[in-house]
């Protein structure tokens, strides 16, 4: 059984969120405060047990039927695998906010994140068919706004190593468009479309591009834009 | 069907899977082919192929799976397939690992049509109706909000039972202004037949709504414009005018667009076949 570890921030579900991952995982163990996204993936890697560990975010809401019961082959022990999640404003059901599995070794080496670690990796990335959660991430406005950003920076600069052109052409224009009915969804598409015009202005350049792996930056941002 | 016609639709619908050559007949045939590709298409074929040839003729099976491709990774909930013949795309929808339905309910005028459906669709229909295939007319289903046979008893329940819902009741009255009284937005009302045979009430909310027989539908606009503001719509049709049943063929994707003025276009496109060209729309209404 491989190591699961349950990511929060400042979520203000979070507790209600761990307890009930505890019913699917009981010995989920839980990585809590650390700032900034790599960080905290260093430290789950740092505390892992096992060579490869499950990371699921405070706001996901699990699906039923999902358990943590899968196990890399040895000769892919040091890939990323990326369960889709259901986004509850726009529909798309894709790797974005999904469950993610990541080998211990390869983490706790990595220099930095890269805008997206995760999909980042060349061939070490292993998108899952299965539904894993339901993205909660419109809990507030900045939350929604932030994870709109940031994703659709990842999309218009398409960073995504493999990323087909029509599909994530598609993609963008659901996360800008769709959804202004929902909870937080009209957070949602100024964010997407913010962050969709950051990701374009600089697709070129990775220094810009990675500050949307910085909250108090996005933050600023979000206050700007209100 | 002879086994050539039906050889030539299973390696369109799975090329990687099976040679271009017939090794095998009669049951040895069917059997090797169960057992490599395990899809209910193939007990459809077997059992059916009189009747859904040409549902998996060579341009069905393309132009829906064109369909698959556009509409992967997006969640559809609860999907009306309208115009739905044998339920094919239901099938091939269940099927697909990437596209997401919570339910689908398949409607077709033709009252020979939703038994076959439904044993095409078999292992979604017994779990819990996943599946269901009823016969209807669409277009006073979508414009009433309500469908029911033309027996005024059927259609007195039906209606009693909706305005009842509404705190309306008035027992055994006749309708005759019923879109006043149902919120046609939310939920629509009909009678599929259960497994015993039985008229059972359904009342459901579609999230999706597909039609690839657009060139067949007579009152096109009216049930188009039926459709709720802000419904996923996925559309089809072509411009093959030279067969009688194709009332509403298109010249091009705009005059296709025009038909069919959709808020927020996902997708559109088109799809040269041998015969004609297919065009397609997906997008919020």
């Amino acid at each position: 059984m491989l190591d699961v570890f349950f990511l929060s921030y400042n979520e203000p579900f979070a507790d209600e969120h761990y307890e009930l991952l505890q019913f699917v995982a009981p010995h989920a163990k839980r990585v809590h405060g650390i700032k900034g996204i790599f960080n905290a993936h260093k430290e789950c890697a740092r505390r892992a047990m096992t060579k490869n560990f499950y990371v699921i975010d405070a706001d996901a809401i699990l699906e039923p039927d999902f358990d943590f019961s899968f196990e890399p082959e040895w000769h892919q022990q040091d890939h990323i695998f990326v369960w889709r999640a259901k986004n509850p404003i726009n529909g798309l059901i894709y790797g974005n906010g999904g469950v993610k599995l990541f080998p211990k070794k390869e983490i706790m080496q990595a220099g930095d994140w890269l805008i997206d670690f995760t999909t980042s990796v060349a061939g070490k990335f292993k998108p899952m068919p299965q539904v894993s959660n339901t993205n909660g991430f419109n809990y507030n406005s900045f939350s929604t706004y932030k994870s709109a950003f940031r994703e659709c920076t990842k999309l218009a600069s398409k960073i995504i190593h493999n990323q087909k052109n029509e599909e994530t052409e598609t993609r963008l224009h659901i996360w800008c468009t769709v959804g202004a009915d929902k909870q937080y969804g009209k957070d949602a598409i100024r964010g997407a479309i913010d962050g969709k015009v950051w990701g374009l202005k600089y697709r070129d350049n990775p220094k810009m591009l990675d500050k949307v792996n910085d909250f108090e930056w996005l933050e600023n941002e979000f206050r700007r834009n209100t | 069907m002879n086994l050539e016609e039906i050889h030539n639709r299973v390696q369109l619908l799975w090329p990687k899977k099976v040679s271009k050559k017939i090794y095998l007949s009669g049951d040895k045939y069917w059997d090797k082919l169960q057992e490599e590709i395990p899809s209910q298409l193939i007990h459809g074929l077997k059992k059916h192929n009189d009747k859904i040839g040409d549902a998996l003729s060579q341009g069905q099976i393309k132009s829906k799976q064109w369909l698959l491709s556009k509409i992967k990774g997006i969640d559809l909930g609860m999907v009306f397939i309208c115009a739905g013949w044998y339920g094919t795309l239901a099938t091939m929808m269940f099927e697909d690992e990437n596209v997401y339905v919570d339910k689908i309910r398949s409607f077709d005028i033709d009252d020979s049509c939703w038994k076959i459906a439904e044993d095409l669709n078999e292992p979604w229909k017994a779990d819990t109706w996943k599946f269901k295939a009823s016969t209807l007319d669409i277009i006073s289903f979508f414009t009433d909000g309500y469908y029911s046979d033309k027996d005024s008893i059927t259609e007195t329940i039906v209606y009693n039972k909706i305005t009842n819902l509404n705190n309306t009741w008035q027992t055994n009255k006749i309708i005759k202004d019923p879109v006043k009284h149902i919120d046609k937005n939310k939920t629509y009302h009909y009678y599929t037949i259960n497994v015993k045979g039985e008229p059972k009430l359904c009342q459901e909310v579609p999230d999706t709504i597909i039609n690839t027989s657009c060139e067949h539908i007579e009152n096109f606009t009216k049930w188009f414009n039926a459709i709720p503001k802000d419904k996923l719509v996925a559309l089809q049709t072509n411009n093959y005018f030279d067969l009688p049943e194709h009332v509403n063929c298109v010249k091009d994707i705009n005059e296709f667009k025009q038909q069919a003025p959709l808020s927020n276009i996902i997708y559109e496109g088109e799809l040269e076949l041998e015969k004609y060209t297919r065009y397609m729309l997906i997008g919020y209404k």
